[in-house]
């Protein structure tokens, strides 16, 4: 059980500049308070499209970053915010995101992602929310999570901050709460059956209606970087106010423990720069909007996931943007984390440590991430999370 | 009438062709099918009579009435206190939208689909808004009134249902409407409310006659005199001095000769003598509702809710005279409209657009073959969502029937959503909490409107019965939908246009 002590503890070590860096295996206990330990809160923020990890902490340390990032590289060597004992600097936009590694409050892994190898935005959005490893399935992890924290830890509520229930909520005893903060969400979803729609309603007056509405869509996604990727999540370029109000709303909430808000927008083919650099400052600003909102006592409990379908393209393409890659970021950020650090390793841009010589490989897969932040926070049993994470690979663990 | 004819009576006077009840209906006939519509009940699944029983707005009328009414014990007792008088209008608005929910919960359940189609037409053709002021206590009992009255089988005994009924006197403002000549207005210190030509002018425009029905300004002048006093029972009046007056009361509706003018009128034409109270509203109701064109102005609205958005003059004119001819029943009127040939043509055309609340109802009936529908917040904030919730249209003409005023892009991305939404199971539509609770009452410190909370569980989606509800698809639409996979289908063929047209 962990306990106050091995906590203080452990942020006397990280005081004195031990190094934890490396290996898959942290060896040694995810310090968490006694309170946050019988309460726990774990927000899910999944980012759809594709973040660029590279561009939002890029290894400015590694010997073949700028030449395979000729444009890209600029502005994160130029003024990126250096992540103490990682060899990463955050995007200067992502300042908010950089203070809280400062402040051991947020940990990162560059090469998180999950077997299987899909680039496909639509199979690789499934498999993460169903998270069994496969894109097929009705239930996902968070309904599992849901199901399982009902059983051991009674009393608490989960929460959706979208317009309807996500995949990853579907199939819970227990359905969350859907408390909508994006917009209007007009948006009508990408994909065969939309095009079968189409092709249905062709050459009728409902058919001119839906082109017009699909006219206008294209024109609203351009202006706002909305694209087919993002499946009607909220636009990432507001995520500033909404993480605000998600704090609010949490902290007048406390037995809501379990959330999730998925943002979109994030696939940046082209121009990649001029778009996280917004984007950016947005999530940023809505993690720390998140944490103020919340207050001490309510960020102290709190773990803040942010993960994303897959990683990106090591080398930049012909339109200074990146395309699908494997292995990605993924964030976690709390009160009373032990955080500072980087987690799962990082092998290096050569072209050895690559996978199929174009992305990262994945170090950590994301169940076994999300497992063991529910363990530790929620002091969840091995067999409450092999039944919300069937199929892991365990090889992520603290032990 | 066979299957075929069944499933096309289904969509069109009712909200979809399921199996059960094209099974049921195969065997009937289309006179049975107007009859069971007109003067049977709705059989509603006992989880649904469950859900509508804790629903505010099924408390007893007169009990809420007496409490939170203008004048009433709650109300006044929270006079001087503001945090009371918001909770109680909280508790209002809450009232007011369990009454929609209450509506939506029959309308998506019952086996009798002709009979909630055709409330839903005289609920929106004596259209009521409920949130406006004390509306809000009164619009479910307002729809059971208007209930009893169609299953009477009578036009007249819809239109007295209305007028008799407190939501409408306070919805269009007769409630207040004084006579100059009264003795309110006789003996009141300072101005008394003078004549509200509001309802007089919506029952000659709107209710009977219609716009082009030969009335004028003068008529509609008269017709408020006439149904002046007629208003609402508050329990802040005196017993006694009612009883002095003279004065009628039928449940919360009274006839207060106080307010009243005394005066002759002539209304269309008619001398009305003076010294009638009561009496002569009743007169005028029989005026307005056995006058021609009214037959022709209810026939033209059932035509274009019904059968085409224009109508033949010929079918409204058949449709008219077995109107007159039977003394207004609605059943002879609609007997002659679906035996007619233009109807029989139509079924086979099948080119009425779906209202956007008859694609809701459609898509969650054919999602929910298999269970009772009984999410009541769910049920609203859809057909809120679609823009045509009952008791919500704010202008007393009612929603619009035509394609023309439906039909929009922002309208078919709406219903392609609700289609995707369906097919995946992401509405709870199947089931809720038990107990009626308020949305959201979360705080957000004012900065977005607040969010609905929607927690339950969805219908399990049935690819064969879906596409059974839909029917045969178009080549076009077939080919269309070749290589998409189960769940894509459903959502394909809930938005496809044959799920759009009844």
């Amino acid at each position: 059980m962990h306990n106050k002590n091995s906590y203080l503890d452990r942020r006397r070590l990280l005081l004195a500049g031990v190094s934890l860096l490396g290996g898959a295996c942290l060896g040694k206990a995810w310090p968490v308070s006694a309170a946050a330990a019988r309460e726990g809160r774990l927000v899910m923020v999944f980012l759809r499209g594709a973040l660029d990890g590279l561009h939002t902490f890029a290894p400015v340390d590694d010997p073949s970053y700028a030449s395979l990032r000729p444009n890209l590289a600029r502005t994160p060597m130029q003024s990126g915010i250096r992540l103490p004992g990682t060899g990463f600097a955050a995007h200067p936009s992502a300042r908010g995101l950089a203070d809280l590694f400062l402040a051991r409050e947020l940990a990162f892994s560059p090469a998180a992602g999950t077997t299987d190898g899909s680039r496909s935005h639509f199979q690789a959005q499934d498999i993460f929310e169903l998270g069994s490893g496969s894109a097929r399935g009705n239930g996902g992890f968070m309904a599992r999570l849901a199901d399982t924290l009902g059983q051991e830890r009674p009393g608490f509520g989960p929460i959706s901050f979208t317009r309807e229930v996500p995949l990853a909520f579907q199939g819970s005893r227990m359905p969350p709460e859907i408390a909508p903060l994006s917009g209007s969400g007009l948006n009508m979803p990408d994909g065969p059956a939309l095009d079968a729609i189409r092709a249905a309603h062709r050459g009728r007056k409902t058919g001119e209606a839906i082109e017009l509405a699909i006219g206008t869509q294209n024109r609203i996604q351009a202006a706002m970087d909305r694209d087919g990727a993002s499946r009607n999540a909220a636009p990432a370029n507001d995520f500033t106010r909404i993480g605000a109000n998600m704090g609010r709303l949490l902290r007048s909430n406390p037995r809501l423990a379990l959330a999730f808000i998925d943002l979109g927008g994030f696939d940046t083919h082209q121009s990649e720069e001029p778009v996280l650099t917004r984007l950016l400052e947005q999530v940023s600003g809505g993690i720390t909007g998140l944490k103020d909102a919340l207050g001490q006592d309510e960020w102290s409990r709190t773990r803040v996931v942010v993960m994303t379908e897959f990683g990106r393209t090591v080398k930049e393409n012909g339109t200074q943007g990146t395309d699908h890659g494997h292995g990605g970021l993924a964030i976690v950020a709390g009160g009373t984390l032990a955080g500072g650090r980087m987690l799962g390793g990082f092998e290096g841009l050569s072209s050895a440590a690559l996978n199929e010589g174009r992305d990262l490989p994945v170090r950590i897969d994301w169940r076994d991430l999300i497992a063991e932040v529910g363990r530790s926070i929620w002091g969840l049993s091995e067999r409450g999370l092999d039944t919300a994470f069937p199929g892991r690979p365990k090889k992520f663990t603290i032990a | 009438m066979g299957p075929r004819i069944a499933a096309a009576m289904l969509n069109r006077i009712g909200y979809g062709a399921t199996s059960a009840d094209t099974n049921r209906i195969a065997a009937s006939t289309a006179r049975r099918y107007i009859e069971d519509a007109v003067t049977g009940v709705s059989t509603l699944p006992e989880p649904v009579v469950a859900v509508i029983r804790q629903l505010p707005a099924s408390m007893p009328l007169q009990q809420t009435w007496e409490k939170w009414g203008p004048g009433g014990s709650e109300r006044d007792a929270s006079r001087n206190d503001a945090q009371l008088r918001e909770r109680i209008n909280q508790a209002e608005r809450e009232y007011a939208r369990s009454a929609v929910a209450a509506r939506l919960l029959a309308m998506a359940n019952s086996g009798n689909q002709g009979h909630e189609a055709l409330l839903s037409f005289w609920l929106n053709h004596f259209s009521i808004f409920a949130p406006k002021t004390a509306v809000k206590l009164l619009a479910l009992d307002y729809a059971h009134s208007i209930e009893s009255a169609m299953r009477e089988d009578s036009f007249e005994a819809l239109l007295r249902a209305s007028f008799l009924h407190p939501a409408m006197q306070i919805y269009l403002d007769n409630a207040q409407s004084t006579s100059p000549t009264s003795e309110f207005a006789q003996t009141a210190r300072g101005r008394a409310p003078g004549l509200n030509e509001n309802l007089a002018r919506e029952l000659l425009e709107l209710h009977t006659l219609g716009i082009d029905g030969g009335y004028t300004q003068g008529d509609i002048q008269e017709l408020a005199r006439i149904i002046s006093g007629a208003g609402v029972w508050s329990p802040r009046m005196v017993e006694r001095n009612l009883d002095r007056a003279g004065a009628v009361r039928k449940g919360i509706f009274l006839f207060d000769p106080r307010r009243h003018d005394f005066r002759e009128k002539k209304l269309l034409g008619q001398t009305f003598p003076a010294g009638k109270g009561l009496e002569e509203i009743d007169r005028a109701l029989h005026l307005l509702a056995t006058h021609p064109s009214t037959a022709r102005h209810v026939s033209r609205k059932l035509a274009t809710r019904f059968v085409s958005d224009s109508p033949s003059p010929q079918l409204v004119d058949t449709m008219a005279a077995a109107f007159r001819n039977s003394g207004g029943r609605i059943t002879a009127t609609l007997v002659a409209m679906v035996q007619s040939p233009e109807f029989a043509q139509s079924l086979v055309e099948r080119a009425k657009f779906r209202e956007p609340l008859d694609q809701v109802l459609f898509s969650v009936r054919a999602a929910c073959q298999r269970q009772p529908v009984t999410h009541a917040q769910a049920l609203v904030v859809a057909a809120t969502d679609a823009g045509q919730a009952p008791f919500m249209r704010s202008t007393p003409d009612g929603y619009g029937a035509r394609e023309a005023d439906w039909l929009s892009p922002a309208a078919m991305a709406k219903r392609i959503r609700l289609a995707r939404s369906i097919a995946t199971e992401r509405i709870p539509f199947a089931s809720g909490p038990e107990a009626w609770i308020a949305p959201a009452p979360v705080d957000m410190s004012g900065q977005n409107p607040r969010p609905p909370l929607l927690q339950g569980k969805p219908c399990t989606t049935d690819h064969d019965a879906v596409a059974a509800a839909v029917g045969p698809l178009s080549p076009e639409t077939t080919k269309a939908m070749a290589t998409l996979y189960p769940q894509e289908r459903i959502a394909a063929l809930l938005a496809s246009p044959e799920a759009m047209m009844r």
